[in-house]
């Protein structure tokens, strides 16, 4: 019995002892205390990028210790924005990598940007400056249903009520989110709710349904819009419509017709992202029971409508569309 | 109508209850019941008057869980239990939950496979599976000692330190005539998590122990545990694996009057994630070695023990604490006229069950250093080499009983330095029954308490740390007329000093390091009357007060003060 005992117990000890021998774990406490300054200045990887291929920039800098820092990126013409921050000792690939996209909109054209960099010690404000020029912005990958760079499409239908100070028409002027041009649609209708709207039909891309992934959790409609100061009325229905026995046809009789209301806006540009499996039939702003085969299905979409709606009570309203797009597996990430 | 659902699950339960039993005793009911009304009062302290926080509010609820057993065959039960609940101000069904607390199948196969499917509770060894106690909560005087016990019991935290989880364990034993006399086998498996897409695959946690009996003293078990994704349950293509396997031997010796235990358990962990080829691999070893000895007729009870456990060392069902210390407090969960948000104070430790963690997490949680920096996972706190030493003693009439805990630890490793920390825990306790030294006919019982935990580095400025946790509690418990006692405690829980708290990835490797300073000052008072029914069916009424300060961290006293009542029994 002493056998077994004295086996167990070695083999035990045999078990616990493969315990990696060293003096510390993490990085050092020396990498996070001490004084601040700049060990090498901010740089890039390069003085011109262009996102359109696929390249990305690298912020390289190095530091005393490991701090909290804040890269700043502004557009010199568009007033792009976008912001990364981190704590480290260095700026490299790994923490300090820009692809194009933005934090805020509007995104970033083919222009000047500055890189600012922020360092905010307990005693020190550290500031450096560079910049660069983009010679391509970021392609999103999806399906671009209308950025309006290219003007009216002419197989897209619009209609506007003859109210007052109507201008459902592509504007060039600031503020876009994207490229120069975007989709102004304001007015005032004191008859009706609907101001005026736009079809964007499949037809008007030489296809018979949208080309779009079938399954609908893999699907994810995005559109930019912008709503002025002092608008509260603004009220966008934008509704999907299924050809489901794929006749060409949409019979809002027997065939699925999904809707999105949207209403509660920011002011300045908001980025609608919804998956179009969960976007419901509705009746008077109510979830209801589609008409059709009642199931969301992509591939048939046959054509989207987008309605500029307000109380007519409510005097004028307007709202800024641009940018819609069908991404997949994800939200546009611009 | 869910009212009516409720009263027709009731009736219809009431009603088969007598006929079935009359034909032997194949179904039968258990259960518990408890009702409780809080009345609080919230005092923001500062020099600026608090306008925002509501000062006084009203709450509380009223459940009962009704277990329902059915026995089909000889060597098998069915266990399912319904809570009801309504919170304070749910008249007329509008607050009411209806909830399946539990459901479980055990039986016996062949009168040698024990098993039980569905909720579960295990545990196996300290380094393996096993739901520690947290420091914070080791000593509870007889006010406090009330709702913890409430929340213990809703979140299945059991005083036999078993897991509470949901799937399948078997048990099972042969014996020899020849080389060994038994060897008993005992297996689990439950899951953790279920698989989302986009997110995780399907966790699940299983093993279990193989004991081997040589002779009647000696014991020597096979402890194998892994937490383990199983891959492709998800669109994650990244696979967590986790296997813990121990050896412990354990001892037994008459030595005269003395019984001498000697218990000796060593292993290894190894902390994978396949599928990812930037994770890390963490392996890492402990042992852990303790003697004790029991002296019947006097009463004392003495152990020491030393472990070391490596700084890699993960193993998830030994290491997941009780508390959820990353997680907010419900009640004046924001305070002061800036609504700051609240921190976990020791008196919500004791009344928000929402702070309590039900299940098993991969890697180090997060703890809080004031209430635990010692060990905040256990015996199994990873980092860690030393002596635990204890010594109880009960006076054979249970007149009175002290004990007395140190242990002396310190860091195998140094975090970001080759410094290490210390840590001395000291405790001292007891308890004295005054009715038995005075010949009273009713209970008189005082107790009291004192904890403390220090944390020191030595180095330079930056290297060096020192943090004290301490707690003082006393308590009183005095039927002074036949069933109806007065209960009584006062707490005082401080904590001081500095500590460079480690920030880890999800990989649980340290990536930073946060400075934590603290100089707080927590004391809960409090008293009450207790009318005892009987054992399992008590009222009580307390007066409670409770005040925070830390004057480093920038945020606002408070003062909390509490009527409570409460009626619970069990049947």
């Amino acid at each position: 019995m002493r056998t077994i005992f004295k086996l167990a117990v070695c083999s035990a000890i045999l078990l616990s002892s493969c315990a990696e021998k060293i003096n510390s774990e993490g990085p050092s406490l020396e990498d996070f205390t001490g004084e601040f300054s700049l060990v090498t200045p901010l740089a890039t990887s390069t003085s011109d990028v262009d996102f359109s291929v696929g390249e990305k920039l690298i912020l390289t800098a190095e530091f005393s210790k490991s701090t909290e820092w804040t890269l700043e990126i502004t557009g010199l013409s568009s007033g792009a924005y976008k912001v990364i921050s981190g704590k480290s000792k260095t700026l490299d690939e790994d923490n300090a990598i820009w692809n194009g996209s933005i934090t805020d909109f509007p995104m970033f054209a083919e222009e000047q940007v500055t890189i600012d960099l922020y360092v905010e010690e307990a005693d020190t404000n550290f500031y450096q400056s560079v910049t660069v020029d983009v010679s391509g912005v970021k392609v999103n990958d999806g399906f671009l249903v209308a950025d309006f760079e290219e003007g009216f499409n002419s197989g897209w239908a619009v209609f506007a009520q003859t109210g007052a100070d109507m201008t459902f028409r592509i504007e060039d002027v600031a503020p876009a989110a994207q490229g120069a041009h975007y989709y102004d649609m304001g007015g005032e209708v004191d008859w009706d709710w609907l101001i005026g709207y736009v079809y964007f039909p499949s037809s008007a891309y030489q296809v018979s349904t949208y080309p779009l992934n079938p399954n609908p959790d893999n699907v994810y409609f995005n559109v930019l819009l912008y709503k002025p100061e002092g608008i509260t009325n603004a009220l966008a229905l934008f509704q999907f419509v299924e050809d489901d026995n794929l006749d060409g046809v949409f019979t809002e009789a027997s065939e699925d017709m999904y809707s999105v209301e949207v209403s509660a806006l920011e002011v300045g540009w908001n980025q609608i992202s919804l998956k179009y499996a969960d976007i419901n039939a509705l009746v008077n702003g109510q979830p209801s029971q589609p008409k059709g085969n009642g199931v969301n299905e992509p591939n048939k979409l046959l054509e989207i409508r987008i309605l500029m709606l307000a109380n007519p009570a409510s005097g004028y309203s307007q709202l800024y569309m641009d940018y819609m797009i069908f991404t997949d597996n994800e939200p546009l990430n611009p | 109508m869910m009212y009516r659902k409720i009263t027709f699950i009731v009736l219809m339960v009431l009603s088969i209850t007598p006929s079935i039993a009359q034909e032997g005793r194949k179904v039968w009911l258990s259960g518990s019941s408890r009702g409780i009304i809080y009345a609080d009062k919230f005092e923001t302290g500062g020099d600026v008057r608090d306008t925002t926080t509501a000062r006084k509010t009203q709450s509380g609820y009223a459940l009962v869980d009704l277990g329902i057993h059915v026995q089909p065959v000889k060597n098998v039960e069915i266990q399912g239990m319904l809570r009801i609940r309504n919170d304070l101000g749910g008249f007329w069904g509008s607050g009411v939950t209806l909830d399946l607390r539990q459901l479980s199948v055990k039986g016996v196969i062949a009168d040698i496979i024990r098993f039980q499917l569905g909720d579960i509770d295990y545990k196996l060894s300290p380094y393996t599976f096993q739901n520690s106690e947290e420091w914070v909560l080791q000593n509870t005087g007889p006010l406090t000692t009330v709702p913890l016990d409430f929340i213990r019991y809703d979140v299945f935290q059991n005083d036999d330190l078993t897991w509470r989880q949901q799937g399948l364990a078997t048990d099972f034993g042969f014996q020899f005539k020849k080389i060994i006399k038994e060897a008993n086998f005992s297996l689990f498996v439950n899951r953790v998590q279920a698989g989302f897409d986009n997110g995780g695959n399907d966790r699940m946690i299983g093993g279990g122990m193989m004991e081997i009996i040589p002779m009647e003293n000696l014991r020597a078990r096979f402890h194998y545990v892994n937490l383990f994704d199983i891959a492709e349950t998800s669109s994650n293509p990244v696979a967590l694996n986790n296997p813990v396997q121990t050896l412990a031997v354990l001892y037994d010796k008459q030595f005269g009057a003395w019984s001498g235990h000697a218990e000796f358990e060593g292993g290894r962990s190894k902390m994978e994630w396949l599928g990812d080829d930037e994770a890390p691999v963490l392996e890492d070893g402990f042992f852990d070695a303790q003697v004790s000895a029991k002296h019947a007729s006097s009463g004392i009870k003495m152990s020491v023990s030393w472990r070391e456990v490596g700084s890699n060392f993960r193993s998830p069902g030994a290491q997941s604490k009780r508390i959820r210390f990353n997680s907010s407090v419900q009640a004046y969960q924001r305070y002061g006229n800036e609504q700051a948000l609240r921190q976990i104070s020791t008196y919500d430790l004791v009344r928000d069950a929402s702070l309590y963690n039900t299940q098993i997490q991969a890697g180090l949680m997060a703890f809080d250093p004031r209430y635990g920096n010692a060990t905040p996972y256990g015996r199994a706190t990873p980092n860690r080499r030393g002596v635990t030493t204890g010594i109880e003693w009960r006076e054979k009439a249970d007149k009175v009983g002290l004990n007395i805990g140190f242990d002396r630890l310190s860091d195998i490793v140094g975090q970001g330095t080759d410094e290490k920390r210390n840590f001395t825990l000291l405790s001292v306790g007891g308890d004295i029954r005054i009715d038995k030294y005075l010949n009273l006919k009713q209970k008189l019982n005082l107790t009291a308490t004192w904890q403390s935990e220090n944390t020191e580095r030595d180095g330079s400025e930056f290297d060096a740390v020192d943090l004290s946790n301490s707690i003082i509690q006393a308590g009183l418990e005095w039927e002074f007329i036949p069933k109806l006692s007065l209960l009584g405690e006062l707490r005082q829980w401080t904590s001081d000093g500095t500590d460079l708290l480690a920030t880890r990835d999800d990989f649980s490797q340290i990536t930073d390091y946060n400075t934590f300073v603290t100089k707080t000052n927590e004391t809960f008072w409090g008293s009450g009357l207790q009318y005892t029914f009987s054992e399992k069916i008590k009222a009580q009424v307390f007066y409670q007060q409770f005040s925070w300060e830390d004057e480093i961290s920038g945020q606002l006293p408070y003062k909390w003060e509490n009527w409570q009542i409460n009626l619970y029994m069990a049947f």
